[in-house]
């Protein structure tokens, strides 16, 4: 057993608004740079639709994540030899007009237009060229439209289903969507890490968050087509790729990442995960629909005594587990089970997970009785989103995982209106969670992770302990005059 | 990667067209000898330039031969053998009086290309300008095949195609 401690997040969908907060707040901090308009570390994308950048899933189109390539495990770009033949020139990336060309307005024009007859306006100016455009793309242009014949007709999950699935999802009376927000998976088998030819990128030991060295960076941007989730970006002014950095320097001042920070609705959950580092391999060579499952059983009990010793002898400092402890990630994703990997069959084992959302559920009313336990699963009618379509999104197909996982849900939502408004019956709510598996306490302790937790149980930061890292290589007085925001070291020349 | 195979072989073709024409069999006749020397395979004894430098003779394919003097295919007939002596004897032309007035060619050389260049006018009297066509043609073909292979490899827009595809099917009245 090979332990390693992740520091790893759960995103509750049920209870996103989609207000783009949490990328305005990534976008002032980290974004906000010549040649870096166009990243959004942080997006948050309308589901069903194409996302940002467009159709980011289908890999048919842009070969990111691992397949496998008979007993083993290969990018879906090429091995070694393929990458070095096209080094020069790599056709699998996303264009300028896939992700959006950033615009701002020529706002002085409205002041400073002469007097004349017409109202002075301001144009529309690419923010890379600087001459007028049209603009015809965003990051979230298609945010809301869910029956959008475009958008989310062509969302590659929305494709693959049959047309009658594809005629039910956009009927007009029964139009839905969701809110899916994106960050970098910070994952364990990551792609981008394995495809980059200066070996610049790197999974920090200690707590899992992949990073790439702008001192190595070459700018070859094999990350950008190697990653699956299209999470690192080229930045052209620089010419080094860069990629969510999960705050990394607030984490380590004790602080919450600036999504998780700033998130209105409370969906963002942080937490350190402790998994099997011996078991990656074997995992990510699984069927596609035993990987949500798979992935979440590499992940240990803090409270396990042999997970504890075994941690204890890879180094793992105490003060780390008590945080694994405490961790609701660790909650949300093992002992609960209802949060799922994104895309778990691009095989690179994401490490952030998501709470499926349940939606408001359209309840049949028979002879004026709503019957929720025993209908809601016997009927695909009765989930607003075809199952099929949740499984492609979170279990790779897998609609056992899902159904699993909604069984909780809606057993957390039966006992807490027998609570709260006391019209179901005793036996109906009783079912359901024995349906779902859960006792009334675990019901209890859901649905209070879910709505009534301050930011620190939600975010249990481990303490990053880098005092110690930093006192192992250099003075630290030194180090604090050296490092940090704006230490600029010219790139080590090899030729 | 099998682009980059498809531009290997047809390079590969390119070439083999190109340098086909040339035969480099070894003689040992006057004309034999002659053709090596107008060629330059052997060395005139003095080490003056082979004609093939600077002139053309027809049979000798696309890369060999060159246009900076007169073609020499029709020197024997238009000439005669005297005339073509001449010629040889003292090459009294501004471009050429530079470089053999010091390395003038000796008797048996002045003989062998003489009969080289009978043997070259029996053989074909005119060059064959359908053959250079040909060759043009297929070179031309080969470079647009690579150009086009190459151009297949360009990146490809993703979010444009939705977007075309649905304006198509609304003017063809598909959707409203």
């Amino acid at each position: 057993m090979n332990i390693r401690a992740q520091v790893s997040s759960v995103f509750h969908l049920d209870k996103c608004i989609g207000c783009h907060t949490c990328s305005i707040a990534c976008k002032n901090i980290w974004t906000d740079r010549k040649g870096a308009e166009y990243m959004w570390w942080n997006n948050v994308e309308t589901k069903p639709g194409t996302g940002y950048p467009t159709k980011w899933e289908d890999q048919k189109q842009y070969k990111g994540g691992w397949e496998k390539a008979g007993s083993d495990l290969q990018l879906k770009m090429g091995n070694k030899s393929a990458l070095l033949g096209r080094i020069f020139h790599n056709p699998d990336l996303p264009t300028m007009d896939d992700y959006y060309e950033p615009f701002t307005f020529k706002y002085q024009d409205l002041t400073n237009a002469p007097a004349g007859d017409d109202q002075p306006t301001a144009r529309p100016v690419s923010m890379v060229s600087g001459k007028p455009m049209k603009i015809e793309a965003g990051p979230n242009w298609d945010d809301d439209l869910s029956g959008s014949n475009i958008y989310a007709a062509n969302d590659p999950g929305v494709v693959q289903l049959s047309e009658e699935e594809q005629q039910q999802m956009f009927a007009i009376e029964k139009m839905v969507m969701f809110y899916l927000p994106r960050i970098c998976n910070h994952c364990l088998n990551a792609g981008c890490v394995a495809g980059c030819p200066s070996g610049a990128i790197y999974k920090r030991g200690e707590d899992g968050i992949v990073l790439i060295s702008q001192d190595k960076c070459r700018g070859w941007r094999m990350c950008v087509s190697a990653c699956p989730y299209k999470k690192t970006y080229y930045g052209w002014s620089t010419g080094k790729s860069e990629k969510c950095i999960l705050c990394y320097p607030r984490q380590e001042a004790g602080e919450a990442p600036g999504c998780f920070h700033s998130c209105v609705g409370r969906i963002r959950y942080l937490g350190v995960l402790l998994y099997d580092a011996d078991r990656i391999e074997a995992v990510a060579k699984l069927e596609d629909k035993e990987l949500a499952a798979a992935q979440r059983e590499m992940i240990l009990d803090p409270f396990d005594p042999e997970v504890i010793a075994a941690a204890k002898k890879a180094g793992i400092a105490t003060a780390v587990m008590d945080a694994a402890r405490k961790s609701p990630t660790y909650k949300f994703v093992k002992e609960w089970g209802i949060a799922l990997p994104l895309h778990p069959e691009f095989r690179t084992l994401p490490m952030l997970f998501y709470v499926p959302p349940l939606l408001p559920i359209l309840s049949k009313e028979q002879q004026g009785v709503q019957k929720l336990a025993d209908d809601f699963f016997t009927s695909l009618e009765q989930a607003r989103l075809p199952l099929k379509y949740l499984a492609g999104l979170f279990a790779g197909g897998n609609e056992e995982e899902i159904k699993a996982v909604y069984r909780k849900l809606i057993a957390v939502r039966i006992q807490r209106r027998n609570v709260t408004v006391g019209d179901l019956d005793n036996a109906e709510v009783d079912k359901a969670r024995e349906i779902a598996g859960l006792s009334t306490e675990t019901i209890e302790a859901i649905f209070r992770m879910t709505s009534l937790t301050s930011i620190k149980q939600r975010i249990v930061i481990p303490p990053m302990l880098r005092e110690q890292a930093i006192e192992a290589g250099m003075d630290p007085e030194a180090y604090k005059q050296e490092m940090g925001f704006g230490s600029r070291k010219a790139p080590k020349r090899r030729w | 990667m099998s682009v980059n195979r498809w531009c290997c072989l047809c390079s590969a073709v390119l070439a083999l067209f190109l340098f086909l024409p040339i035969s480099l069999a070894a003689a040992t006749d006057d004309a034999g000898r002659g053709k090596e020397l107008f060629v330059g395979s052997m060395a005139f004894e003095l080490g003056g330039a082979p004609c093939l430098a600077c002139h053309n003779l027809s049979g000798f394919g696309l890369s060999a031969g060159a246009n900076y003097g007169p073609d020499l295919s029709t020197l024997y007939d238009n000439y005669g053998p005297d005339g073509v002596e001449g010629v040889l004897q003292s090459l009294a032309f501004p471009s050429m009086e530079a470089i053999y007035s010091t390395r003038p060619l000796n008797e048996t050389e002045r003989a062998d290309l003489l009969a080289f260049l009978k043997q070259a006018s029996q053989l074909s009297a005119t060059p064959e300008t359908g053959k250079l066509a040909q060759q043009v043609l297929i070179g031309l073909i080969v470079l647009l095949g690579l150009t086009f292979l190459i151009g297949k490899r360009r990146m490809r827009a993703t979010r444009q195609p939705l977007i075309d595809r649905q304006r198509n099917l609304i003017n063809k009245g598909g959707l409203q």
